[in-house]
């Protein structure tokens, strides 16, 4: 079961302390319960790890821990990602809140 | 080249942006006040709008009035302070992009290009008409029909072809990963999802969630519907007879009795359970312990579901990808034996097996675990007997 929003949610991106990073943002292109694909001006690398924060549904998630499996860039020079979540115990509850959105 | 109207209070920010942008194609026409931009957008009808996000200018307060002014328009916001928290913020008030300081020219393009291009509901007044057909069209339709005509002996021999293989496939994708068993009951399709500890109610016709029951203290990985309960097993050893209410409430826990179940089945009169350490069938009865009275060998190699189809007992071989037909006096021999192409690709591993009266249905788990959705699939068989 797929739905698409009007418009992509808006995503921050957290990087780990000792890389002193500063902080990112972008739009969540695609969400699952273990995956998310992002869009974002930020520079990243495959394998990097990553914290997102977002909402959806009126539920906050944040920094959650996300490992970059590829990236590309588009035309417009953003860069194009697909993240897999780390976290378990956050992903079953983005899994319920998910489904409780796609079932509405 | 697009018309961009630029609201900046600050001189110097206003012309270096409007340089920046000048620069990359564009014509912008620059204002210091809301008041000057609504003008703007009246007479030059721009394309999109950049304003500055300052500390005497709040950038939230106006994306929001541009928009309630032009709604169709999208606004880019250029910050002065890198603030992701902000910029999130006014993405979420409506700002299609944010450009982060310091400004650039490659970032102030890039941020430019992908608000222009971003997809979003087409309004229009009028449907436009279809174009009239050209001669070369109605050439085509023509060729078209004559290569249908020629072509109808070899799409009947396709036909018969397909109608000889196993099954044909109907499948649909499911929001989550982790299913564990399936099962049918009026009318509706059942998936035991181990990871959410839930169960889903599915209407088979679209696939649309019509019910969740959540089990806190529980992860149910086996599920068979009698008359009037509910049969589960849990991933920790132990079986609950569950009453038919909104929360499947549990009336009998058999805690001791069916470990290692993958499958379960009813019967109307005995509970069947598949072993999947032992790779056994075992045949219960509904007493007060859920007393094993057989035990049989199973005819394959992976066990991992087990259905009564009103006659007899069917199960799902995972390791095979075949559905084996048992005889319900020897559930150690196979009956029939139907192989199921879906799972050939190797990108789901088949986990569950559900029977509602006319077809069976499968689900599996993706291959690898976690990455895309499980998968239900309804099979016609032909010639089932």
């Amino acid at each position: 079961m797929k739905r698409a929003a009007a418009q992509d949610a808006p995503v921050a991106l957290r990087f780990a302390p000792e890389l002193a990073r500063a902080d990112g943002w972008g739009r969540l292109t695609e969400l699952t319960a273990t995956s998310a694909g992002v869009s974002t001006m930020t520079k990243i690398s495959r394998r990097e790890k990553i914290f997102l924060s977002f909402e959806l549904a009126g539920e906050r998630f944040r920094d959650l821990p996300a490992e970059v499996l590829w990236v590309e860039t588009d035309a417009d020079g953003y860069n194009a990602a697909e993240l897999r979540f780390l976290d378990q115990v956050e992903s079953r509850r983005l899994s319920t809140v998910l489904l409780d959105a796609l079932s509405r | 080249m697009a018309t961009i109207a630029l609201v900046c209070r600050d001189d110097s920010d206003r012309e270096r942006l409007a340089l920046m942008a000048g620069e990359s194609g564009h014509l912008v026409h620059g204002a210091g006040r809301l008041a000057d931009a609504v003008e703007l957008i009246g007479e030059f009808s721009p394309r999109l709008m950049l304003v500055v996000d300052a500390p005497n200018q709040d950038a939230e307060v106006l994306v929001r009035e541009l928009l309630r002014v032009s709604p169709l328009t999208p606004v880019v916001v250029a910050l002065k302070v890198r603030d992701a928290s902000r910029a999130v913020r006014l993405m979420r008030t409506g700002a299609a992009e944010v450009v982060s300081a310091p400004w650039t020219r490659e970032a102030l393009q890039a941020g430019l290009a992908k608000a222009g291009r971003l997809p979003g509901t087409v309004y229009t007044l009028t449907r436009t008409p279809p174009k009239r057909p050209t001669a070369a069209v109605y050439a085509f339709a023509a060729l078209a029909f004559f290569a249908a005509a020629f072509g109808t002996m070899s799409v009947k021999r396709h036909e018969a072809q397909v109608k000889a293989e196993a099954a044909t496939r109907y499948y649909w994708d499911l929001p989550s990963a982790h299913p564990a068993s399936l099962a049918f009951d009026e009318g509706r399709l059942w998936v035991a999802d181990w990871f959410t500890q839930s169960l889903y109610a599915y209407d088979p016709a679209n696939m649309a969630i019509k019910r969740i029951v959540h089990f806190p203290d529980q992860t149910p990985i086996a599920l068979a519907f009698g008359a009037d309960s509910v049969w589960t097993a849990s991933a920790f050893g132990g079986v609950s007879r569950r009453m038919k209410d909104d929360s499947l409430t549990a009336v009998e826990n058999y805690d001791r009795a069916a470990q290692n179940t993958l499958g379960i089945a009813f019967d109307g009169l005995y509970l069947w359970t598949l072993d999947s350490k032992e790779h056994r069938i075992h045949k219960h009865l509904v007493d007060s312990e859920l007393s094993e009275i057989a035990s049989y060998k199973y005819p394959g190699v992976s066990p991992v579901a087990i259905v009564y189809d009103g006659r007899t007992l069917w199960s799902l071989d995972s390791a095979n990808h075949e559905l084996v037909r048992h005889n319900l006096e020897r559930p150690d021999e196979a009956v029939e034996r139907i192989s199921l192409p879906e799972y050939k690709d190797g990108r789901h591993r088949p986990v569950g097996l559900a029977w509602d009266g006319e077809h069976f249905w499968t689900v599996g788990e993706p291959i690898p675990k976690d990455i895309g959705p499980a998968r239900v699939y309804r099979h016609l068989i032909w010639g089932l007997k």
